[in-house]
């Protein structure tokens, strides 16, 4: 009884707080457009201190990807986000994605992975954080007063802590996006429904964590940043092969093209090793 | 069990059982520490430079890629940059004093240059754009690389002189023009493009900017490099729809024909570097924990100067046996038949194994094979072996001969067959060199029957029907009239000894001598 009691008020305080988005029961004091908006401002702030590689083949493979996940998407949450892709030249293997809508895809990662289909897993997975609105939620129930850091760092020279050897602002909202482990279960949930119904095989998201994997032992400070905000237990990689292995594949006619710039091409013009 | 499920577990212990081709003396593990990638050959051909990212290698939160150098054996390795951002894409120049490399160090990819220990590193570009993958002219003055601006767009090819001036856009295509090699000759630069949608080689005049194909196909090639006299060129291929680490190298004549895999070099094998000697080629392998550098002591047929020939081609360039199965795996080992059997149109044909190059299942139909001879015969029929054996790592797997689209062979280490007088054009298409062994040929003409020895022959043409036959004489004389008996006995160069209707020639050509 006390249980339902609990569970009623939550309800209740969801319904108060209006949260959309592809799960239920979560407060959310931002808006759709107050994600957008956030993400907007914090693009700008990331970007002063990355060098994003403007290159015609690779910027059409990474939106060919993702309008593809889109056009796919099973869940009508991740069609109220105007996303867009973005490859960050640093050997660092990681990806994050803005609340809102902008989603960062570093050279690091995309060295890791071998096909289309694994960086497609990636992609679905930062998509998911955005189309499940893990960010402002995060932000909304955790620390409110993160928020007026953000929102004052580009104006008020305050100190913060040197986290990051990229800057300190990118290294911030790094630090803000670290999910706890119930929202990257969440993420690689819908990333492999994302993936699965786009076409792409969604066994690659595993796939490539059992590299990532591989790499923290052998290459561990590359993939450090990656490692701390997606943590990579066993559970967390078996968990993403057995869904995998659960879904139902689409009918081939139901899916889209194939990208025209080809994946293997792509990483090859960029390729350091 | 069935027997597809049997065929599939023999293979996979073939294949788990293979020898390491480092074993077979062909190819090797130079550098197998960290990731190590791109080898460059410093002049003198006792040291490769390279670059590495090591997990002790900490730097600021990152192991950063540096060049490195280290003998040719493997011993001696040294580091000689020590950026704390990636440094890679090494290229000695062709006096060995300088070193030319990428460095993230300014933010973004950029060409530098230093003294070949490392030191006295300075940029050359230093653009927010990215410029990468440099290679010298033959004369160590100018320095081409691939580029693109910070704005956006695609690679371009651009020249500059080895100080960072004069620098010069070569190519302006929308096309992605990477991966520049120069030829020795200066005069022109190999490139890969996706002009056709897939990579392929093309090479641009660098007096005037004209551009042409080198090696074009539907599959994927990249990473060209001219071998020091500039008569070959080594590149790396793999599948229109394959992943790169299905690539291999492939050697070609400099004007791209005879491309030849290097079925010795285990896959991926990628950016191959011709040693200055031009007998080995050194190139980058993906073990199991990274990058690897490795070396492969080309076949000597294909290192030797020249121009590299059809029977080569056939044999793959390898020193193994090599079957290709149609599921897309490839077997390595030594084939331990005596004997292919072949079933002609013309008759039976026992093949010995060291006369055989390749073996060709490309017609569709069970069974039909084109099999090319070492020594350039070629037969079509079919096979009538069920299986092939190939032996590696001390156990013997049976093969059926279904399962397999290629057969190559290594070159046979027999005695040397007996010259061949006379080239036998079948009516199958089939092209055979025969000895001057033949019986002679006996023709009625006008009532008589004269015996024709094949010391006389210089050119024998058959009618279709085989009854009719007008032989050229080597003193010039030509004779015409019927073919007596339906058997001609030709005695192969190859070994085999046939007798076939004259119905099934369609002319005897003389090669050489008697």
């Amino acid at each position: 009884m006390r249980a339902a009691v609990r569970a009623g008020g939550a309800l209740a305080l969801a319904a108060a707080l209006g949260c959309a988005g592809v799960h239920r029961f979560h407060p959310n004091f931002y808006s759709v457009d107050g994600d957008i908006r956030l993400g907007e401002q914090l693009s700008k702030e990331v970007e002063g201190e990355l060098l994003l590689l403007r290159h015609s083949a690779l910027n059409q493979l990474v939106n060919t990807v993702g309008r593809r996940l889109l056009d796919a998407s099973p869940e009508p949450a991740f069609k109220l986000f105007p996303y867009s892709y973005h490859v960050v030249d640093s050997p660092e293997v990681n990806a994050f994605a803005l609340p809102g809508g902008p989603v960062y895809i570093n050279m690091g990662i995309v060295e890791v992975c071998d096909t289309e289909d694994e960086l497609a897993s990636v992609m679905a997975h930062e998509m998911s954080h955005v189309a499940a609105r893990h960010a402002t939620e995060m932000l909304t129930t955790q620390n409110l007063s993160q928020l007026a850091i953000i929102a004052a760092i580009s104006v008020i020279p305050i100190p913060i802590p040197p986290i990051a050897w990229e800057g300190a602002k990118l290294g911030y909202v790094l630090t803000l996006l670290r999910y706890s482990r119930g929202k990257e279960a969440e993420a690689d949930r819908l990333g492999l429904r994302l993936m699965n119904a786009a076409g792409y095989d969604p066994t690659a998201m595993a796939s490539v964590f059992r590299k990532l994997s591989e790499q923290q032992r052998s290459l561990p400070s590359v993939v450090e940043r990656f490692i701390s905000s997606h943590p990579l237990s066993e559970d967390r990689m078996r968990d993403a092969e057995r869904r995998a292995a659960q879904l139902e594949r689409p009918a081939a006619t139901a899916v889209a093209a194939a990208s025209p710039s080809t994946f293997p091409q792509v990483k090859m013009m960029f390729a350091k090793d | 069990m069935t027997g597809r499920t049997a065929l599939a577990l023999g293979l996979l212990c073939l294949a788990a059982t293979s020898p390491s081709l480092a074993e077979d003396g062909s190819a090797r593990a130079v550098v197998t520490a960290g990731s190590s990638a791109m080898p460059s050959w410093t002049p003198d051909g006792t040291h490769l430079v390279f670059h590495s990212r090591r997990k002790e290698e900490k730097q600021r939160g990152i192991a950063a890629r540096n060049i490195w150098i280290v003998s040719t054996d493997g011993s001696g390795e040294r580091q000689l940059t020590k950026g704390t951002k990636d440094e890679y894409h090494p290229a000695v120049s062709p006096d060995g004093k300088k070193l030319l490399f990428v460095s993230e160090l300014n933010g973004s990819r950029d060409i530098w240059i230093a003294d070949l220990d490392g030191q006295n590193a300075v940029p050359l570009t230093d653009d927010p754009g990215t410029e990468d993958q440099p290679a010298w002219s033959p004369d160590g003055r100018q320095i081409v690389y691939a580029a693109f601006p910070k704005e956006g767009g695609s690679f371009d090819l651009w020249l500059m002189y080895a100080d960072g001036s004069g620098r010069r856009r070569l190519t302006t295509t929308p096309a992605n023009e990477i991966f520049p090699a120069w030829h020795p000759s200066g005069d022109t630069i190999a490139y890969v493009t996706d002009v056709n949608g897939n990579f392929d080689i093309y090479t641009i005049d660098v007096r005037d900017g004209r551009t042409a194909p080198l090696v074009v196909s539907p599959d994927h090639e990249a990473r060209p490099a001219w071998s020091r006299d500039g008569t070959k060129l080594a590149f790396t291929r793999w599948p229109a729809h394959g992943r790169t680490s299905d690539a291999t190298p492939w050697v070609a004549n400099a004007d791209g024909t005879a491309p030849i895999e290097l079925t010795a070099a285990p896959a991926p094998a990628l950016h191959p570097a011709w040693s200055p000697d031009g007998r080995t080629l050194a190139f980058q392998h993906r073990g199991e924990k990274g990058w690897e550098i490795w070396t492969l002591a080309l076949p000597a047929d294909i290192a030797a100067p020249g121009r590299l020939r059809l029977a080569q081609q056939v044999r793959g360039g390898a020193d193994v046996d090599t079957a290709k199965l149609r599921s897309g795996d490839t077997l390595r080992g030594t084939l331990t038949d005596p004997h292919l059997r072949v079933r002609t149109a013309y008759g039976a044909v026992e093949l010995g194994r060291e006369a055989v190059a390749t073996v060709l299942f490309d017609t569709g139909e069970r069974g039909l094979a084109r099999i090319v001879l070492a020594n350039g015969d070629t037969l079509s029929g079919f096979l009538e072996n069920e299986a092939i054996h190939l032996a590696a790592g001390g156990r013997t797997q049976s093969v059926p001969v279904d399962a397999i689209a290629q057969l190559s062979l290594r070159a046979g280490r027999g005695a040397a067959p007996p010259p061949a007088a006379f080239r036998a054009l079948m009516r199958n298409g089939d092209s055979l060199l025969v000895t001057g062994a033949f019986a002679p040929l006996r023709v009625r003409v006008g009532g008589r029957t004269m015996e024709v020895s094949a010391a006389e022959v210089e050119r024998i043409d058959f009618t279709e029907a085989g009854n009719k036959a007008e032989v050229v004489l080597r003193s010039g004389d030509r004779v015409s009239g019927e073919v007596v008996g339906d058997r001609l006995p030709l005695v192969l160069a190859a070994g085999p000894r046939l007798a076939v209707h004259p119905s099934s020639v369609r002319a005897l050509n003389r090669t050489g001598g008697p």
